[in-house]
């Protein structure tokens, strides 16, 4: 199966009903992508298909084939250089395992949205941190939508 | 498989028990004793190497909570050192850096900078002398004369300078001073400096144990026995015929596990497994049969006491039969928690012949270490077991099943395999906190004086999985953490209360729920039991719920100056936005003291919202205060979630829940503004990463009791409204 993935060619041999999490994680050894609940419900696995946000863990593989995928290891721009500045600014991770799907909604949000409000933020970023690093992950939004 | 249990745990009973932690400990003249001549190590936490990279080796594990970053600050400003020559390594198995009083290398009880501070600048201290020792030799000048700082070695009489580089070798060599001068001119301690283990963080390319990759591994999913206790009975692998990528099966007594090439065919494989488990005398138990048998105990009177000062019984008895004076006696109880770390449980290991290296995302690196020994049945000698940055921990880590499983599975199929537990095992297979119940008395005298408190504890031993007894002198030690102090100079037995008659009685109520240690462990609910009925009694003596508790910490000005700065800090009997009432708490746990204000609004139908959590913390000297800040926020968030919503619920002998669409743990969008604020005491350091979750829950509570009158007694708030 041909993938495009942080803009590069590749190919895979799985079945096409695996989830796109898995092969990010055990075929191809790109681990920053994150397994926290295989649900669909945490964010942890967040990627970009198409520039798309996507919990990877419920994406089949068979159906990405001809799209460009992007994850935490291929964000590039200026608006994920300046989140994760901003991250690092305010000491946003704790633990840090939720941090990955965590600025890959707030790049898809500020992409969309230069300015969000604090209800844009609450309705974008629906990822579960338990060390909860909330408050902090809303003020690096806000310190990079501010500098935009 | 038998149960492993290590009995060096033991050891910590005797000496380590809470209340009678001593803070600051004088470094064990072994870890001194000990040098490294080459390669410049100086001790277990040291090393220089000529080039000047300073090596920190800091004795605990990076969870989350920072300790990386303020343990290493500790090193680096004693020793003299400049911070961006600094690399803080995660340690390897060390019997000196066992914590203090246990015989385990362990992150656990907020001790990593408590227990560590003194013992780190002293062997810092020594390093430095050393330093300046071979310096001074090599110059010929006194040694005393001979400056540190910024990496540099300089002696202004002589205008002689180096770097620590140039005289590290030399200086490991030297005779160790036993008792190094501790500098007085600190510069990094007391400043937020940025955390060493962010940058990975923000770009994907920390390595948890779940990213552990190691040539030739294969994955395995694991499926345990639903109801805890039952037994796999038959296992049908018939059942995996034509999938691709598996390797072998894997049975346990209580649990099953399928190793493939790939994690989604073991998960795949696990799940299609036909498993048939035995039936166990708690297939029919549920919550309420749980708390019915805690109720029931609640009425003995023969618990096992904890401590009995002044005459309690006798207070009660007479405030009982009294006039003017008043009894207030109220039932509280809490429900398991579960530990939610983001990564869930995970765990790599290789068996080759005679020998065990595993890679684990650990909290205890000892038991870790002695827990594969056992399973791959080879020397403790020959295991190696390497503490990888762990995605959440919350106690949950310093447990070993998921160890102990990673290594029975690559011995048996003779490779490397990755354990990786789904969400719903790490959700249904926990060790929970334990549900607790508590009956609480108090006696005011006819002035509205708390002249009596006693406190009667009903649940499961949290110590018994772990260390193979479940009391101590008749109580579960772990299940009493939080009502004593652990800073040593409280005025009382209770928190930093004075109070005449003070009693704390424990009674074992065995449960077959897995229970462990959760974050703050029996503060998490001995701080909602207290402060909660603090406020009752407070409600009672007609008396304003901040001055009632100032009454009570008249003799702890530690205690009342975060009481005075939090009240303030949150404007306690100002005005406030219509609507909307104040909660106040207090609390001392892990060697901190902490006042706590919640402000809330409360619905027709009594649905609360929380609106703000102020929070002032002394925790003596803050290391690194944006650390503490970022701790004290996190804590206040998951007690806030735990407060409101979080339960276990059994059923039929297991955990209802599945994952985090039935186990909801709060999100951005339910996150209130929430204030921290350092109090500075210039005391010895307490600990931090547990230290604010147990005054957020009668926090919240109490101040839904101001809105509307009702006394929530159980947890959660929202399973518990009128």
């Amino acid at each position: 199966m041909q993938l495009k993935i942080n803009g590069r060619d590749t190919e895979v041999d799985v079945p096409a009903d695996t989830p796109l999490l898995w092969v990010l994680r055990d075929n191809l050894n790109m681990t920053g992508t994150k397994f926290g609940c295989g649900a669909g419900v945490c964010g942890a696995c967040s990627v970009q298909i198409d520039g798309v946000l996507n919990r990877s863990c419920q994406v089949a593989i068979g159906d990405v084939s001809n799209t460009e995928i992007t994850t935490i290891e291929g964000i590039s721009g200026k608006i994920p250089a300046a989140l994760q500045k901003a991250w690092l600014e305010l000491q946003v991770p704790q633990c840090g395992y939720c941090q990955s799907g965590m600025l890959m909604a707030a790049a898809a949000l500020l992409n969309e949205n230069a300015q969000p409000t604090d209800d844009d933020i609450d309705a974008a970023m629906t990822n579960i941190c338990r060390c909860g690093t909330y408050p902090r992950v809303r003020a690096a939004i806000h310190r990079v939508a501010s500098e935009s | 498989m038998n149960k492993i249990v290590n009995p060096s745990r033991r050891g910590f009973l005797k000496s380590a028990v809470v209340g009678s932690l001593v803070v600051s400990l004088p470094l064990p003249s072994k870890l001194l004793a000990q040098t490294g001549t080459a390669n410049g190590k100086f001790n277990s936490f040291i090393s220089i190497a000529p080039d000047g990279q300073i090596d920190l080796s800091v004795p605990t594990f990076e969870i989350g909570q920072g300790a990386h970053t303020s343990l290493g600050m500790i090193l680096a400003d004693e020793l003299g050192a400049n911070w961006d020559d600094v690399n803080v390594l995660t340690p390897k198995i060390d019997p000196n850096m066992n914590v203090a009083g246990w015989n385990a290398q362990i992150v656990a009880g907020s001790y990593s900078v408590r227990l560590w501070y003194g013992p780190l600048r002293q062997a810092a201290a020594a390093a430095r002398e050393m330093l300046a020792a071979a310096a001074a030799q090599e110059w010929g000048v006194p040694a005393g004369e001979i400056q540190v700082s910024g990496s540099q070695l300089s002696h202004p009489g002589s205008s002689n300078s180096a770097a620590f580089g140039d005289f590290a070798e030399a200086a490991a060599g030297l005779a160790v001073p036993t008792e190094p001068a501790l500098r007085d001119d600190l510069h990094l301690i007391g400043t937020s400096v940025p955390r060493v283990d962010l940058a990975g963080k923000v770009n994907g390319t920390a390595v948890y144990g779940i990213d552990v990759r190691v040539p030739g591994m294969a994955y395995a999913a694991i499926r345990h026995a639903p109801t805890y206790k039952a037994l796999i009975e038959n296992i049908d692998r018939g059942s995996l015929e034509g999938l691709q990528g598996v390797i072998d099966v894997v049975e346990l007594p209580h649990a099953v596990m399928v190793v493939a090439e790939t994690f989604w065919t073991a998960k795949q494989a696990v799940d299609a497994l036909d498993v048939t488990f035995s039936q166990t005398e708690f297939d029919g138990v549920d919550t309420d049969q749980i708390m019915a048998e805690q109720r029931a105990q609640l009425e003995r009177k023969d618990g096992g006491i904890a401590f009995n000062e002044g005459d309690a019984e006798t207070a009660i008895s007479a405030a009982a039969g009294s006039n003017d004076a008043q009894l207030v006696v109220a039932d509280y109880t809490v429900p398991f928690l579960y530990h939610g770390p983001m990564e869930p449980m995970t765990c790599t290991a290789r068996v080759d012949g005679d020998t065990c290296t595993v890679w684990a995302p650990t909290q205890d690196l000892t038991t870790a270490t002695n827990t594969a020994a056992a399973a791959a049945d080879v020397l403790v000698e020959n295991v190696e077991v390497n503490a990888i940055y762990a995605g959440g921990g919350f106690g949950r880590k310093y447990e070993q099943d998921f160890v102990e499983q990673a290594v029975v599975a690559a011995k048996q199929v003779g490779r490397p395999v990755q354990l990786i537990w789904s969400r719903e095992e790490d959700v249904q297979h926990d060790f929970y906190r334990p549900a607790v119940s508590a009956r609480m008395r108090g006696a005011l005298g006819p002035d509205g004086n708390l002249d009596a408190l006693a406190i009667r504890l009903v649940g499961p031993s949290v110590i018994e999985h772990s260390f193979g007894v479940a009391l101590l002198d008749g109580v579960d030690p772990v299940t009493t953490i939080g009502v004593s102090t652990e800073t040593g100079n409280a005025p009382g037995k209770i928190q930093q209360y004075s109070i005449e008659a003070e009693k704390l009685e424990y009674i074992h109520q065995p449960t077959h729920v897995p229970v462990g240690y959760w974050r703050a462990v029996g503060a998490s609910h001995n701080g909602f039991f207290i402060e909660s009925f603090i406020d009752e009694l407070a409600h009672a003596a007609k008396a304003d719920a901040y001055q009632f508790r100032r009454a009570l910490l008249k003799d702890s000005p530690r205690g009342l100056a975060v009481l005075d700065r939090v009240a303030s800090a949150a404007g306690w009997g100002q005005p406030l936005p219509d609507g909307h009432f104040h909660g106040i708490a207090f609390s001392e746990a892990v060697g901190s003291l902490l006042g706590y204000v919640v402000e809330v609004s409360v619905a027709a139908d009594n649905t609360p919202t929380v609106h703000k959590v102020t929070i002032a913390i002394d925790c003596g000297i803050a290391i690194n205060p944006d650390s503490v800040e970022a701790q004290v926020v996190g804590c206040a968030i998951m007690g806030l979630s735990a407060a409101l919503n979080e339960e276990v619920v059994i059923e039929d002998g297991r955990a209802r829940h599945e994952n985090f669409y039935d186990y909801e743990i709060l999100q951005m969008g339910d996150i209130p503004e929430i204030e921290a604020i350092i109090v500075e005491s210039g005391a010895a350091p307490g600990g931090v990463g547990e230290a604010a979750i147990p005054g957020i829950a009668p926090a919240l509570t109490n101040a839904i009791f101001a809105a509307n009158g009702q006394r929530i007694r159980s947890l959660p708030i929202m399973s518990n409204l009128g």
